[in-house]
C-alpha cells in the first residue's frame, strides 16, 4: 500500500465519480464524501508516521528516478499533508450544513484541491509543479465565483488576472531552470543548480519570487486576495486562507532552497529582501485589517499579515526561524479556518456581516462566539495558545540573526492585532437587550470550530508534540542535498 | 502622467532589465552538453514505448501525470463555466441558412468523426493525439449547433450526458494508470507492468499509450463541447 | 538566438504593458495571451537545432529537434486555454452585471 500515490488519485477518482454517484447512489451520496475524506485522513496520518523514520519516494510510471516523475515525501511534506487533510475533513463536515446549492460540483470542485495540494506538496518534479500549482489556482478562481453573484464574479476576475500573470512568471522560471540545467526532476537540480551562472540564477529567484508571490499575496501583489477570500462561501475562504496560501509558499520555499542554498543566499543579500519584504507584508496587513468595517475582510487582510510573519521566519535561513515560520503555517492555518468558520456562521445564521452588526452575538451562540473568541486570542500571539509559540521562535530567531527591526515589527504587528481584535470580541460581548434567545445551530457547524480552537489549545500547552518533528522537517530544506540523497541513494 | 501610469512604466521598465540581463547571461556551454534527458528520449524513447511520436511517448508514458493534471484543468473549466451558467430559458433558437448549408454539414459530419478518431488512434504514429482529435470533436457539436440550431426541451439531457461521459473519460484515465498498479507496478506503468507494446510503427502497439489517448480525446470533445454549449446559453 | 531571446523578452512585456495600462476587458485577456505565446514560443525556441526533424522517427533521419520542451508547450497550451475560456466567460458574466467592460467603471470593491 502506497499512500502517496493514492493521496493524490484517490480524492480525483472521488471527484469524477460525484456526478455519477449523485444521479444513482444519492441515498449514500453523504457518507460517501464523508467516509473518503476520513480516509484521506488516515492516509495522510499513516503517511506522515512512516516518513518520520525514512523519508519515501515514488516513481510514476516505474520509470527511473531521472527519467519520469516522482513523487517524494519529506517530514515536512508528512506535516503539510496531514494538516490539508484534516482541514478538509473538517471542511466536508461544515460544508454538509453549510452549502445548499450546486453540492455535487462544489464537492467536485473540493475533492480537485485536495488532490492537487497533495500533488503540489509531493511532486519531485518543477514542471508537474506548476501543473499542480496552476490545477489549484484553477479551482480556486471557480470556487470564489461560486455564491454567482457580482461580487464573486470580480473578485473572481481579478483573481484570475493576477493569478494567471504569476503562473507564466513561475512558467517562464521553469522554462528558464530547464534551458539552463537540461532537467526538471527537483533532486537532480540540486546538484545542476551550481552549473547556472550567478545573475540568471538571480533572475530566476526573482521570477520565481514574483510569480509565487502574486498567488500567496505578498505585498505589492496582495491586491485580489483582500476580494477574493470574503466573496467566496465561508468554507472556502477557510480553505483558502488556511492552506491554499500557504501551499503555494511551501512550492516557492522548495523551488528557492533547491536552486540555491542558504549560504548562496546570504551572500548575495537575498536574505534581506525576503526579511524585508516579509516586514512589509507584515505592517501593511495590519495597518489595513485595523481599517476595515466588514469582519471577512478584516480576517482576509489579517492572512495578508500572517505571511509577513512566516517571511521573516523564513528570511533568517537558520534552523530556528524556519521552524518557527514553518510551525506558523500550520498554526495559522488552524486558527484561520476556525475564524473564518465561526464568521461564516455568524453571516449566515444571523445575517451579521459587518462588525458593527455582531453586537450581543455572544449571547445568541455562546459555544460559537467562544470558539471565535478563543482563535481571535490565539491569532494575537497571547500565551498559552499555538500562534505565542511559533512567533516568539520567529522573533529570537531574528534578533539572533541580526535582525532587530523585524523583531520589533512583529511586536508592533501584535499590540495592532490585539486593537482590532479586541473591537472584534468586546462588539461580540457587548449587551444590549436584557435577553438573548440562544440561537439553534447545526452540530455539523459547530464541530469544526469547536475541533480547531481545541486544537489550538492542545498545541499551544504542549508544543512539544510538534516542535522536534519540526526541526526534523527543516534539515531537508537547510541541507538540500540530502534531498537528493532521498532518491539517488535511498 | 498619472501617478500610476509612472508607477506601471516603471515596473515595465525593472521588469525589463532583468529579462534582458537574464538573457543575456545565459551559460552558451551549457547549451550543448548538458541535455542528456533529452538525449535519452531521442535515443530510447521508441525502444522503452514503441511509440514513434516521441511527443506522444513523453506526454503519456514518461511524463502521463503532468498529462492527467492538464486534463483535469480541462475539466475544472467545463465545471466553473457550467456552474456559472443560468438555467432555464426554453425558446427554440433557429438559424436560416439555404439548403446548401444543411446537406453540406450532414456531409461532413461522419468524416469529421473519421477525422477524430483517426487522430486519437494514430496519436502514437503521427502528429496529433488525444488533446487534437478531441477538439475535432468537439468541432462537430461546434457545427451542429450552429447550424441546426438549440432544441431547448432535449438540452439538459445532452449537456448530462456530455458532463457524464467527461467523468468517464477522466475516470478511465486514472483507471487504466491503476492496471499498473494492479500488476505490481507503480501508478501510470505501461512497458514495465508487461502490457503488449507490439511493434513499432503498427497501429496495436505501445501499451497503454492509445487507449490513454482515446480516454483523454472524448474527455476534451465532451468539455469543449461543454463550454461551447454554455456560453451559447450565457451570450443569448 | 539571442534576437528569438529578444524577441521573447519584448512580447512577455508587451503583454504585462498591456494588462496594467488597458482599460477594456478584453484587451486584458489579450495581453494574457500574448504572454502566454512568448512563453511557448520560448519553449519552441529551447527544442529548436538546426535541420532537425520533427520527433517522429518513422523514416530516415539525422537530427532530432528535443521532444521534452514541446510536450511542455502542450500542455502549458492546454492549461493556458482553459484559462482563457474561464476569463472570457467571466467577462461576460461581468458585462452582464455591469453593462461596460471598462474595467475602472467595473470596480466597485474596495482595495
Amino acid at each position: 500500500m502506497n499512500e502517496m500515490i493514492w493521496l493524490i488519485i484517490g480524492p480525483l477518482l472521488i471527484a469524477f465519480s460525484l456526478l455519477a454517484i449523485n444521479l444513482y447512489l444519492k441515498k449514500i451520496y453523504n457518507w460517501i464524501i464523508i467516509s473518503s475524506s476520513i480516509l484521506t485522513f488516515i492516509l495522510s496520518c499513516s503517511l506522515f508516521r512512516k516518513v518520520l523514520i525514512k523519508p519515501l519516494a515514488y516513481s510514476l510510471g516505474s520509470w527511473e528516478m531521472t527519467k519520469g516523475i516522482n513523487l517524494v515525501a519529506d517530514p515536512l511534506a508528512g506535516i503539510l499533508i496531514v494538516t490539508v487533510a484534516l482541514l478538509n475533513l473538517l471542511i466536508i463536515i461544515y460544508s454538509l450544513a453549510y452549502i445548499e446549492k450546486n453540492i455535487s460540483k462544489y464537492y467536485t470542485l473540493l475533492f480537485v484541491l485536495t488532490a492537487a495540494l497533495n500533488g503540489m506538496i509531493l511532486t519531485g518534479d518543477l514542471f508537474n509543479l506548476f501543473v499542480c500549482v496552476e490545477i489549484v489556482s484553477i479551482v480556486s478562481y471557480a470556487l470564489v465565483a461560486f455564491r454567482r453573484n457580482h461580487k464573486a464574479y470580480e473578485a473572481s476576475f481579478k483573481y484570475i488576472i493576477i493569478g494567471t500573470v504569476g503562473g507564466f512568471f513561475v512558467l517562464l522560471a521553469i522554462i528558464l531552470t530547464y534551458h539552463q540545467t537540461g532537467t526538471l526532476n527537483l533532486a537532480q537540480l540540486v546538484v545542476r543548480s551550481s552549473d547556472i551562472s550567478k545573475v540568471v540564477k538571480s533572475g530566476i529567484i526573482s521570477l520565481f519570487l514574483i510569480g509565487f508571490g502574486s498567488k500567496f499575496a505578498l505585498v505589492p501583489l496582495h491586491t485580489w486576495l483582500p476580494d477574493a477570500h470574503p466573496a467566496a462561501p465561508a468554507s472556502i475562504s477557510a480553505l483558502l486562507s488556511g492552506i491554499v496560501i500557504k501551499g503555494y509558499l511551501y512550492a516557492w520555499l522548495r523551488t528557492l532552497l533547491i536552486l540555491s542554498n542558504p549560504s548562496e543566499i546570504i551572500a548575495s543579500n537575498l536574505n534581506l529582501i525576503l526579511i524585508y519584504s516579509g516586514v512589509i507584508t507584515l505592517l501593511v496587513g495590519h495597518f489595513l485589517a485595523y481599517q476595515q468595517q466588514s469582519l471577512k475582510r478584516l480576517l482576509a487582510y489579517s492572512s495578508i499579515s500572517q505571511i509577513g510573519y512566516i517571511m521573516i521566519g523564513i528570511g533568517t535561513l537558520t534552523k530556528q526561524g524556519m521552524s518557527g515560520g514553518i510551525f506558523h503555517i500550520i498554526n495559522h492555518a488552524l486558527v484561520k479556518s476556525a475564524l473564518f468558520l465561526a464568521a461564516g456562521i455568524f453571516s449566515e445564521k444571523i445575517k451579521a456581516k459587518k462588525i458593527k452588526s455582531l453586537v450581543g452575538i455572544g449571547y445568541k451562540t455562546p459555544l460559537v462566539a467562544l470558539g471565535f473568541t478563543i482563535a481571535a486570542i490565539t491569532l494575537i500571539g497571547l500565551p498559552p495558545f499555538n500562534i505565542f509559540i511559533s512567533k516568539w521562535l520567529i522573533a529570537l530567531a531574528a534578533i539572533k540573526a541580526g535582525f532587530i527591526i523585524p523583531a520589533g515589527a512583529i511586536l508592533l504587528g501584535s499590540i495592532l492585532a490585539l486593537s482590532y481584535y479586541l473591537k472584534v470580541i468586546k462588539a461580540i460581548y457587548t449587551k444590549k437587550k436584557e435577553n438573548y434567545k440562544i440561537i439553534n445551530i447545526n452540530w455539523r457547524l459547530k464541530i469544526p470550530v469547536i475541533t480547531l480552537t481545541s486544537l489550538c489549545l492542545i498545541i499551544g500547552l504542549a508544543p512539544n508534540i510538534l516542535l522536534p518533528k519540526l526541526g526534523q522537517a527543516v534539515r531537508y530544506l537547510l541541507k538540500s542535498k540530502e534531498y537528493y540523497q532521498i532518491l539517488f541513494t535511498g | 502622467m498619472t501617478f500610476k501610469k509612472v508607477y506601471s512604466l516603471g515596473l515595465i521598465f525593472l521588469l525589463g532589465i532583468l529579462l534582458v540581463v537574464t538573457f543575456m547571461n545565459f551559460n552558451q556551454n551549457n547549451f550543448n552538453n548538458n541535455y542528456d534527458l533529452s538525449e535519452y528520449y531521442i535515443n530510447q524513447g521508441v525502444q522503452d514505448t514503441k511509440s514513434i511520436n516521441l511527443v506522444t511517448a513523453i506526454l503519456f508514458d514518461y511524463r502521463g501525470f503532468d498529462t492527467l493534471g492538464e486534463a483535469t484543468v480541462i475539466f475544472i473549466a467545463a465545471l466553473i463555466i457550467s456552474l456559472l451558467t443560468k438555467r432555464s430559458t426554453s425558446s427554440l433558437v433557429y438559424n436560416n441558412f439555404s439548403p446548401l448549408v444543411y446537406q453540406n454539414i450532414s456531409f461532413i459530419v461522419p468524416f469529421l468523426y473519421i477525422f477524430g478518431f483517426y487522430l486519437i488512434f494514430y496519436g502514437h504514429l503521427s502528429p496529433g493525439g488525444g488533446f487534437a482529435g478531441g477538439v475535432v470533436i468537439a468541432t462537430i457539436f461546434v457545427l451542429l449547433t450552429i447550424t441546426f440550431g438549440v432544441r431547448r426541451t432535449r438540452e439538459e439531457d445532452v449537456l448530462r450526458a456530455k458532463s457524464l461521459l467527461e467523468n468517464l473519460g477522466m475516470a478511465g484515465f486514472v483507471i487504466i494508470g491503476l492496471l499498473g498498479m494492479v500488476s505490481g507496478y507503480n501508478f501510470l506503468a505501461n512497458g514495465q507492468a508487461g502490457f503488449y507494446l507490439g511493434e513499432a510503427g503498427k497501429l496495436i502497439s505501445a501499451g497503454t499509450i492509445p487507449w490513454l489517448n482515446l480516454m483523454t480525446g472524448i474527455k476534451v470533445g465532451a468539455s469543449l463541447s461543454i463550454i461551447f454549449n454554455c456560453l451559447v446559453r450565457e451570450v443569448e | 538566438m539571442l534576437a528569438v531571446q529578444i524577441v521573447i523578452a519584448i512580447l512577455f512585456i508587451l503583454g504585462i504593458y498591456t494588462i496594467l495600462n488597458r482599460k477594456n476587458v478584453i484587451k486584458i485577456i489579450m495581453g494574457i495571451n500574448i504572454m502566454e505565446a512568448s512563453l511557448i514560443l520560448f519553449l519552441i525556441q529551447l527544442s529548436y537545432k538546426d535541420g532537425g526533424t520533427a520527433p517522429i522517427l518513422d523514416k530516415e533521419y539525422e537530427l532530432i529537434v528535443d521532444p521534452l520542451p514541446q510536450a511542455l508547450a502542450l500542455t502549458a497550451i492546454v492549461i493556458g486555454a482553459s484559462t482563457t475560456a474561464v476569463m472570457l466567460f467571466l467577462a461576460i458574466k461581468l458585462y452582464k452585471e455591469y453593462g461596460t467592460l471598462d474595467i475602472s467603471e467595473i470596480r466597485r470593491l474596495r482595495g
